[in-house]
């Protein structure tokens, strides 16, 4: 795993006290999390910034009920999840223009260049496309590079269902770009 | 057979093969050119995402401040600064009180408390009712910490004394104060409430 913030149990006990000192050297350690998980699930600079402080003003504002039952920063993978939702979710009617504009852009540039699907920007727009269910299971997994156990203790979901969101978000995604390139051989059904 | 029921299963273990959740072993033999055909399209998929994530930026210290604020122990903290800038106000007030040779009336505690935002204050009602009791006595008749006998006058159990005693507008007070209830101040001579504070 990597990108794991590097939180001393001794920072958290004395954030859970009250510790002005050890939150905001948390905040600062969390912060790249946060914001990379709000980035992957919005891909929209603006609103993951938003979501990111968002999650970090939760994560301040609850710490002291932090009850060590999961690690720290599956805590935080929480926070900053459901803070992406609750983002993505704010913004819906906004976001569903914006996603309708840009597909539209890359109905005209995708259809002729089969290698914009490896461009990151591109994947994140038709990622924003798939349900929340399905596509936070797949920043966790292709963003983070969270494992399947990891992914699980945070959506407390059982690993089997990770592993079905996963491989369903991704063919939907595999979709999404086969709509834009002409590589649209075949069709899996939705759920 | 070309079903959507066999491209679900196809898209599962190419999935869980590039997650090395599985070995090629493991996928029906007459599967495996299909999920390694697919797995490498969703390997592609996985590297381009992996890419984009971003561990370099760091967070502003304006940020920082906005969030650190939101902490409720800070924002209580915030409080009990107030009442302590009240108290200090009081204190004030004595000061103005004690050292006033020409004014007939000092300054009010309930007009000064009205720039505290969190201070509430329950001395109106009883200005009211007793007008004498506000007004400040004369130079050489207001009552000092030379005068009155100060101490643990109005017995408060949950918050502690931390000033016995101070002149508020000519009366004697006593201050208590902790860090769950806030700030009251007691009239000495009945221990009925001048002002408290909402922590």
């Amino acid at each position: 795993m990597t990108n794991t913030p590097r939180v001393s149990s001794e920072w958290v006990e004395r954030g859970r006290r009250g510790d002005r000192g050890a939150i905001e050297a948390i905040v600062r350690e969390v912060y790249p999390l946060v914001r990379n998980v709000c980035r992957g699930m919005l891909n929209n600079e603006a609103d993951a910034e938003d979501a990111t402080q968002n999650a970090l003003i939760n994560v301040v504002r609850n710490i002291e009920r932090f009850d060590g039952r999961s690690s720290f920063t599956t805590w935080v993978y929480r926070i900053a999840t459901n803070a992406a939702i609750d983002e993505g979710r704010r913004r819906g009617r906004r976001r569903s223009r914006i996603v309708h504009d840009e597909s539209e852009v890359v109905d005209e540039v995708g259809t002729t260049a089969q290698n914009r699907v490896d461009d990151a920007d591109q994947l994140g727009s038709l990622l924003r496309q798939l349900p929340d269910e399905f596509r936070v299971a797949v920043v966790l997994r292709d963003v983070m590079d969270l494992d399947y156990d990891e992914i699980a203790r945070i959506l407390g979901v059982p690993g089997g269902t990770v592993r079905s969101r996963i491989a369903r978000g991704r063919t939907r995604l595999a979709e999404l770009v086969g709509n834009q390139t002409d590589d649209n051989e075949r069709h899996t059904p939705h759920a | 057979m070309n079903t959507p029921e066999n491209f679900e299963r196809i898209d599962d273990w190419a999935s869980r093969l590039i997650d090395d959740d599985i070995v090629l072993d493991d996928v029906d033999p007459t599967s495996r050119a299909a999920v390694t055909e697919r797995a490498e399209r969703l390997r592609m998929m996985r590297d381009a995402l992996l890419v984009s994530r971003d561990d370099t930026s760091t967070i502003t210290d304006d940020t920082v401040t906005r969030i650190l604020a939101t902490s409720p122990r800070h924002r209580r903290v915030g409080a009990y600064v107030a009442g302590l800038a009240a108290a200090a106000a009081v204190i004030a007030i004595v000061g103005i009180a004690v050292s006033s040779t020409g004014d007939s009336r000092g300054p009010s505690i309930g007009a000064d408390a009205t720039t505290q935002t969190k201070v509430a204050t329950v001395e109106s009602a009883a200005a009211t009712e007793a007008p004498a009791a506000t007004e400040a006595p004369a130079a050489g008749q207001a009552p000092t910490a030379m005068d009155v006998s100060g101490g643990d006058a109005c017995p408060d159990a949950v918050r502690p004394t931390i000033i016995p005693l101070a002149v508020i507008d000519g009366e004697a007070v006593e201050i208590h104060w902790s860090a769950v209830n806030g700030i009251v101040v007691y009239r000495i001579s009945d221990c009925s409430v001048v002002l408290t504070t909402t922590p």
